[in-house]
């Protein structure tokens, strides 16, 4: 490594010390002065004043006074400061000068959070995306991730929908087989993504994508940075309060096509015919027709048959049948009520800030007897002892309480057996019990209505704490020390119950609760040596050195027990439960300790250079493999500072080119890979040696294999990037080409179980690749007089992902997502991580003739050709050598097709994502419309499995009746889309059958904006007023057939469709005051 | 100055803090001596279970109700078609060679229980050679775990056959080793570890879930008696026979209750426990799928049905003998496609008494939890048959959540021990190797033994109406029970004499069938009739094609789409194909897969 780290710095070493050389000659000089002020008359020091094109300049003193010597030929002077318009001024026949800054009101865009520190857009060098306030404000989601979805090039964001959910985010692909997940930094604390911070806070969002940019964070940033940094008072600014509160509703937004309790009885019915069965059935008789029962518990009763007054609570429930059926999704589906009320106060005087806020959101699921409730409290404030020392803190709360079952993406859920259930069966009993598939042949789906009540009790209770506390020391002028100490403490609460399901199938009545309970508590102390020089007017270097060290210990509780006398949840606590008292809990620690460092030097604002290098010391691996050091350089070359492009100032604004390269890490593989240990089971390695009926006595078992030659994976980056400002700043556009080639990969190299089963432990060996661009494009003007105002802004993402090496064989490859006995996901060298593994359909048999000439399926020693079912391609042309006169050894050679013929079937991955912003203003009205989109990923929809083919028993769709082959509905079976309904489970082996087109476009939100002119407000002493109302998700073009191609599932099991919570549909109401 | 502080930080910051140890773990240094060595031995023991939480299950279960007894003529997968839908390829000896129950079998036994076996073997090894523990002791120990490992391997060889690999503790790169085998080592293997066993294990233990000396020689005559290799099983049997240290129990059902684990009859039970930990998977969750589904009892998940050709083998004619040759002419009369509210007459035909202990069916009372209401106490009958999930492993109503589990979804788990060795298995044994060397009246004396006990006890209780109430029992008027007639035509007399050696084995194979049906064994001892000479072969492919056409009067799964085939190489399952893909060159796949 450490050679490669310096074939990797020499060239641009000796290209930085190249272009130091490079400067020009000079011509005759003549002398120009004047003052510098701002838009109140104060005078400006610090302002940058240079010749256009040239390196010639100077700053302007504590007066704001400057005197410069420009060429005789030199006629423009540039004038720039941070948080201020840019002025360019003819020199003409003058020598004094005066000029007035305008702030620019996009200012604080151009200040960009970077790792241990900022930097100026301008003088970026590395791919850092920077996500404004007025950004995120577009989105209504209560996860900061989901938020930042489409706004951002190069990152890839798929949000949960359940209330409260979570975001994915993945930067630029897919780092690592293992935690993808980038390093999240809130005000110089590591922290947990997602919603356990209020949107509102936050000032701004950076992501570094690449490892030039990241690599300052070491083992944690290789899969990109993001880096929140909330919202502070500024000096001298009178107390500023908002008051926010919107309101609205939220619905589902789609629901499977279900057969209705008629329908279904005639698929029942179709499908015994397909399997040669007698038309008879324990709900709808015997005969030719199937009959409607009136009671399907008493199974297939009439009315009059059974005497009601015999129904005894669990002994004899009685079920009548739901004649027309039940639409189960209009059972748990509801309006749900969003509310979120915001107060902030912010403000300073002239050596003190401070910033208070309170946020509290209510949001109802559209599924019945689901809440996500959360508080969040922030303060965060700063104070100026004298011109050398300052400090200041940021503390945030937030507590979470959630309700009800939230459950998402697998067959389990509400959502789930929504679809699982049979529409004949009613909601509630003739006692108003709830009714279930505890009569016969109903499958073994819950009720769905009763799984969401009974778990309308089931809570969740988070806090989490998070904040730091700082000092800064300024020894001399831009020399600053700054130690910080941060904290972030998360403690997890549930409390979930088990209540009797007697009119289930599968019952459990025995009642019960369980508790779970954990903490993590990290702590972070950085020391950061900051450095600012400009020397020769033209030098310009910034030095940080610093120190990190992260603690973390984590700890887990949770217990259960079984028979409460009552079901008050009130009674049901830990002490009140009378047997099975069950606890479990464990913990865990790691650490860190880093040194790190950065050098920025920029050259006449036209060249700038970024050299960064991190050592990390981490506990996760052993103490020979425990440091590694990260290193990265990156440049850039603003080419519209040059002589030669003095020619394009009429439409140039700004042209950029960056360059990048980077190593950084990646140790989040659990803590204690280096290991070899056992353990007691109560499960695995207990045994009743002495007989006992109700007890075991522990043993041990082996439990991990350790691997003490374990060490960190390495992510190394090549960026390149293009900026370009144009048409008087209206137009923008910037452009990351890039490749990450993830190396070490840490692997559970899967041993053959002839080595036992103790988990295996990492070793550095795979390799992946991402590589891919990201865009962005946006165009901003006004029209008739600035009255109309428009703004678009696009993005585009794209990423190739690629696995290249996992054991050292060109054919590895591991199994991914199992769903009930079958693999769906496979991660393969040479293949994106995941794929969709499976065998692929060819079309549905018409004839016998062509089932009989087809390759046999599946071992069925071709009893499974058929007309109505698939035909399987024979991907492995190998032939199989059979046993035909059965003496046990193989004679004859056939073709046959088994599971050497499964093959790569589809990608989750898409071929781009994007997002487009567009902003319509006129007046006071504001019209802004977001769009998001996906194109060529594909979904397993595995959930047909079920109402297609008829996994269980469960609910049918009416694709099922409609369109399946040999269907009486059908006119020809040519136009069959399914096979055979006859429930054959060779026909459920995963297949492209199953797998769908994902792609989507979807206008995400839509939001109309009123304010309230000045004029209206200036008597009430209002200072803004603002209204609006925002619809979400209000129309997806898609050709998907699941409930929503917009799927949050990762890892493995990225791209399956189980059954996820569709996206909602919010309609919502806002306004804002300003006082 | 800041450079300094910087240092400072650095040299403060000591390798302590960088060092984690891992909580709730130990390493294995901990386990030299006697309390240690125990401790992991208990941890091998609990593989037997043939279970190990979620991780392998229904696949590895120890009474290989899928292999055993699905596979064969004994029963159906029951349930639903697309429920567990790998077992269906088992069910129609068609399987794949990524089917996940045999990988779990393969798992639970080579991967966890050999393993286990092996490392505490070599701990006991350094413990000795520490002089921690004496020679004696050591041995003790090993004589335990070599019993284990013996049953694990040959758990491994009922299922994959002579394809698996031979670990011992002295092999240093398991992964090298091959499991193509010369003929016989692996039964050689098998007896090697069993031979110690009996030699150095005690003839009784103070714990009844150990091994001992007489375990380890039922187990070795089993697997002598797979390989057909009576004269090496006879001696064996008879040291059990004459240790006198086991007896039959007075009845049948005393074998399937939880109330009589560990009697006189036991040689080596499988422990069950529940209730003591969470999901209470110390008892087997292999069979936690085989309980009744829905309906009145409701548990989970219907599988496991047995066969109509079972219920009729144990028709009898007048003298209470089976009906060799007739039996399944015709079905015992059965209530498929009859709604329970519907009309239905019982078949007077007389029967074996062992019938209704080892399947329920309708009009039949089901231990204690009422009369069995035929079509809605199954899941699915088209799909599953009329009877219920095979009654031996199940639990009385009033052992409900005292003896079964309270948690988890599987709720039919209970403390039903497995009986995996018992002295009926050793009488019957000895009985066919009497029968194969012509000792026809010894093998007619253990045979009587097994039939006289049979007719001991029966199911009481007669059903006296042919329309059953909708509710469960008690219903309708008092005296629509008898309990005091047994609930069917029950008969069964013993044999007068066999006039040969051909009709002594089929007796003593009829036996085996009847006594131990459903209990995972079937289709082995099918597999290894079919390799007798002459009149006494009985032959696998014809009985299991015969079993197929015939319940394909009521069931139409092993005919739909097309008939299932049982050829030579269905006999065993295959290598898992990811331990073939993980051990490339050094595992082979069996022939014909």
């Amino acid at each position: 490594m450490e050679n490669k780290l310096v074939r990797g710095f020499l060239p641009y070493f000796v290209f930085a010390v190249i272009m130091a050389f490079s400067t020009g000659a000079w011509a005759q000089q003549k002398t120009i002065s004047g003052t510098v002020t701002d838009d109140t008359g104060s005078p400006l020091p610090g302002v940058t004043v240079v010749v256009q094109g040239t390196t010639t300049g100077t700053v302007t003193n504590v007066d704001g006074v400057f005197q410069v010597e420009v060429p005789e030929s030199a006629n423009v002077l540039v004038f720039s400061y941070i948080g201020m318009l840019r002025q360019v001024v003819e020199i003409g026949s003058q020598t004094t000068i005066n000029v007035t800054m305008r702030p620019d009101v996009i200012g604080v865009d151009e200040v960009v959070v970077v790792g241990y520190g900022t930097r100026l857009k301008e003088e970026l060098t590395g791919a850092v995306s920077s996500v404004s306030e007025e950004a995120l404000q577009v989105s209504n989601a209560p996860s900061v991730m989901s938020r930042l979805q489409g706004q951002v090039s190069g990152v890839t964001i798929t949000s949960a929908n359940r209330p409260g959910g979570d975001a994915t985010i993945r930067i630029r692909g897919i780092g690592t087989i293992n935690d993808p997940n980038p390093l999240y930094i809130i005000d110089g604390v590591p922290a947990g993504p997602g919603n356990n911070i209020n949107p509102n806070d936050i000032e701004s969002i950076s992501i570094l994508k690449d490892a030039s940019s990241a690599a300052i964070y070491g083992t944690r940033g290789a899969n990109g940075v993001v880096i929140i940094t909330t919202k502070r008072g500024r000096a001298n600014q009178a107390p500023s309060i908002n008051f926010s509160v919107k309101t609205g509703v939220t619905q589902a937004s789609n629901q499977y096509d279900m057969l209705n309790t008629k329908e279904y009885a005639d698929a029942v019915w179709l499908s015994l015919k397909n399997r040669n069965m007698e038309l008879s059935h324990a709900q709808y008789g015997t005969g030719p027709n199937p009959v409607i029962p009136d009671y399907i518990l008493p199974a297939g009763a009439k009315m009059g048959e059974v005497d009601e007054n015999n129904y005894s609570f669990y002994d004899n429930l009685i079920f009548r049948a739901n004649k027309e059926g039940t639409d189960w999704y209009d059972e748990i589906y509801r309006n749900g009520i969003i509310q979120e009320y915001d107060l902030s106060v912010r403000g300073g005087g002239q050596n003190s800030t401070y910033s208070f806020s309170g946020n509290y959101l209510d949001e109802d699921g559209f599924i019945i007897h689901t809440n996500f409730k959360r508080y969040s409290f922030r303060m965060n404030s700063e104070a100026k002892f004298n011109d050398w020392f300052k400090a200041g803190e940021s503390l945030q709360v937030v507590y979470i309480d959630e309700y009800g079952t939230l459950g998402d993406n697998s067959e389990g859920t509400v959502i789930s057996q929504a679809y699982r259930a049979q529409p004949i069966i009613p909601v509630y009993d003739i006692a108003g019990n709830f009714a279930g598939s505890r009569a016969p042949t109903m499958g073994n789906a819950a009720n769905p209505v009763s799984v969401a009540y009974r778990a309308r009790n089931n809570n969740g209770k988070y806090v989490r704490i998070l904040g730091n506390a700082f000092a800064e020391i300024t020894f001399m002028e831009g020399l600053t020390l700054r130690s910080l100490f941060g904290y972030n403490w998360g403690q997890w609460n549930f409390k979930g119950y088990n209540i009797p399901n007697p009119e289930f199938s599968e019952p459990q009545l025995v009642n019960g609760m369980w508790a779970d309970s954990n903490y993590s508590l990290q702590w972070n102390w950085s020391n950061t040596l900051n450095y600012n020089a400009v020397f020769d007017r033209i030098h310009r270097l910034n030095v940080v050195l610093g120190t990190e060290a992260i603690e973390n210990t984590y700890q887990s509780l949770n217990a259960s027990r079984r028979n409460y006398f009552s079901e008050d949840p009130l009674y049901m606590q830990l002490d009140s439960g009378e047997s099975n008292r069950d606890n479990s809990g464990n913990g865990s620690e790691w650490s860190l300790f880093s040194v790190f460092g950065r050098v920025n030097y920029d050259l006449m604002g036209k060249y700038f250079f970024e050299v960064t290098a991190r050592r990390d010391g981490s506990s996760r691996f052993s103490a020979d493999n425990r440091y590694g050091i990260f290193p990265a350089a990156s440049a850039a070359w603003a080419i519209s500072e040059e002589d030669f492009m003095a020619g394009t100032g009429n439409w140039l604004d700004m042209l950029k080119l960056r360059l990048g390269w980077g190593m950084s890490g990646n140790d989040r593989i659990g803590n204690y890979n280096s290991y070899s240990t056992f353990r007691s089971d109560a499960y695995r390695s207990s045994y009743a040696l002495d007989g006992s009926n109700t007890s075991a006595i522990s043993g041990f078992m082996p439990s991990t294999l350790g691997n003490e030659d374990v060490t960190w994976e390495t992510t190394e980056t090549f960026n390149v990037g293009l900026d370009g400002t144009f048409l008087d700043n209206s137009l923008s556009a910037s452009i990351d080409v890039w490749q990450r080639n993830t190396s070490d990969m840490l692997y559970r190299l899967p041993l053959p179980q002839v080595m036992g089963d103790a988990t295996p432990p990492f070793v550095n060996i795979a390799e992946m690749e991402n590589k891919g661009f990201d865009f962005e494009l946006g165009y901003a003007n006004t029209a008739r007089d600035g009255d109309f105002r428009y703004s678009v802004k696009a993005t585009v993402s794209r990423y190739k992902n690629e696995v290249t090496k996992l054991g050292g064989e060109a054919d590895d490859y591991f199994t991914g997502q199992f769903e009930r006995q079958k693999e769906y996901t496979r991660v393969a060298v040479g293949h994106a991580f995941p794929e969709f593994f499976g065998y692929k359909v060819e079309g549905i048999f018409q004839t016998e003739a062509e089932a009989a000439a087809w390759p046999a399926a599946m071992g069925a020693d071709g009893t499974y050709n058929q007309p109505g079912h698939f035909k399987f391609s024979n991907v492995d042309t190998t032939p199989e050598l059979i046993d035909t006169n059965d003496d046990g050894v193989g004679d004859t050679e056939v073709q046959v097709i088994n599971s050497a013929d499964r093959t790569f079937i589809g990608s989750p991955h898409p071929d781009f994502t994007g997002g487009l912003n567009i902003d319509l203003g006129y007046g006071n009205f504001d019209l802004n419309m977001f769009f998001y989109g996906s194109y060529g990923n594909d979904i397993i929809n595995y959930v047909t499995r079920w109402i297609d083919y008829g996994q269980f028993n469960g609910g049918l769709s009416k694709d099922a009746l409609y369109k399946s082959w040999g269907s009486p509905h059908l006119s020809s079976n040519e136009d069959a889309k399914l096979p055979m309904l006859d429930y054959n489970d060779i026909s459920q082996e995963p297949s492209s059958a199953f797998v769908e087109d994902g792609s989507f476009l979807r206008l995400k939100t839509l939001r109309l904006g009123y304010t309230v002119p000045q004029s209206f407000l200036n008597r009430a002493q209002i200072k803004s007023l603002g209204l609006y109302v925002q619809v979400t998700n209000v129309f997806t073009l898609t050709k998907y057939d699941g409930l929503d191609p917009e799927l949050n599932s990762s890892g493995v099991s990225m791209g399956l469709d189980r059954g996820a919570w569709p996206t909602p549909r919010q309609v919502m109401f806002g306004v804002n005051l300003g006082l | 100055m800041a450079l300094t502080l910087i240092v400072a930080i650095i040299n403060s910051c000591s390798e302590d803090f960088l060092t984690k140890t891992p909580m709730g773990s130990t390493s294995e240094n901990v386990f030299y001596d006697q309390k240690g060595i125990d401790a992991l031995l208990v941890g091998t023991y609990a593989m037997v279970t043939g279970s190990s939480l979620w991780q392998v299950s229904w696949g590895a279960s120890i009474q290989n109700w899928t292999y055993g007894s699905v596979a064969s003529d004994d029963a159906y997968k029951g349930s639903e078609i697309t429920d567990q839908p790998t077992v269906n390829e088992i069910e129609r000896w068609e399987v794949m060679t990524n089917n996940n129950y045999p990988a779990d079998k393969w798992r639970l036994n080579i991967g966890m229980g050999i393993d286990r076996a092996n490392k505490t073997l070599r701990i006991i090894n350094t413990t000795e050679e520490q002089g921690t523990i004496d020679a004696a002791t050591a041995n003790k120990f090993r004589a335990e775990v070599r019993f284990l490992r013996g049953l694990f391997n040959f758990e491994s060889w009922l299922v994959f056959g002579n394809y698996i690999p031979i670990l011992t503790e002295e092999i240093e790169d398991p992964t090298q080793v091959s499991n193509e085998n010369p003929e016989g080592a692996v039964l050689n293997h098998i007896i090697s570890d069993l031979q110690f066993a009996w030699e150095n294990l005690p003839e009784t233990q103070a714990q009844p879930g150990r091994a001992t000396k007489y375990a380890a020689m039922a187990l070795a005559a089993r697997a002598y008696l797979q390989e057909l290799d009576y004269a090496k099983a006879k001696p064996l049997l008879d040291n059990i026979i004459n240790s006198g240290k086991y007896s039959l129990m007075d009845n049948f059902i005393d074998n399937f209750n939880i109330a009589t684990n560990n009697n006189k009859e036991s040689i080596f039970e499988i422990q069950a426990n529940v209730n003591d930990i969470d999901q209470s998977l110390n008892a087997e969750m292999g069979i936690g799928l085989n309980w009744p589904h829905g309906s009145d009892i409701g548990m989970c998940c219907g599988f496991h049905q047995p066969s109509q050709t079972l219920v009729n083998a144990y028709k009898v004619d007048e003298n209470g003998l089976p009906m060799f040759d007739t039996y399944n002419n015709v079905d015992l009369k059965n209530d498929q496609g009859i709604a329970s509210t519907e009309t239905f007459v019982p078949d007077e035909h007389p029967v074996d008494p062992r019938l209704d202990w080892t399947v329920s069916r309708r009009g039949i009372p089901y231990k204690d939890w009422g009369i069995n209401r035929g079509r809605d106490w199954i899941r699915n009958q088209p799909e599953g048959g009329p009877y219920m999930p095979a009654a031996k492993p199940f639990f009385k109503k009033s052992e409900r959540y005292s003896l079964s589990t309270t948690t988890g979804w599987q709720t039919g788990i209970n403390a039903n021990n497995y009986r995996y060795l018992r002295y009926s298995h050793v009488l019957l044994w000895r009985a066919e190797i009497a029968a194969f060397d012509g000792e026809l009246e010894l093998a007619r004396t253990y045979i009587n033994m097994i039939r006289d006990r049979a007719g001991n006890d029966v199911v009481m209780g007669k059903v006296l109406i042919y329309e059953l109430p909708p509710e469960v029992y008690p219903w309708g008027e008092e005296g629509d029970v008898d309990w005091d007639q047994p609930a069917a035509n029950y008969n069964i007399g013993l044999y007068d004499a066999f006039a040969s050696k051909e009709e002594a084995m089929r007796a003593a194979q009829w036996e085996q069938r009847l006594e131990f049906a459903t209990e995972g064994r079937r289709f082995f001892d099918l597999r290894r009739w079919d390799e007798l000479p002459g009149g006494m072969r009985v032959d696998m492919a014809a009985t299991l094609h015969a079993f197929r056409d015939a319940d394909a009067r009521i069931r139409q799964f092993m005919v739909s789409p097309g008939p299932a085939v049982f050829s030579e190489g269905d006999k065993f399952m295959p290598i898992p194909q990811g331990q073939l893909d993980l051990q490339p060159g050094v595992l082979k796949q069996r022939p014909g897969y």
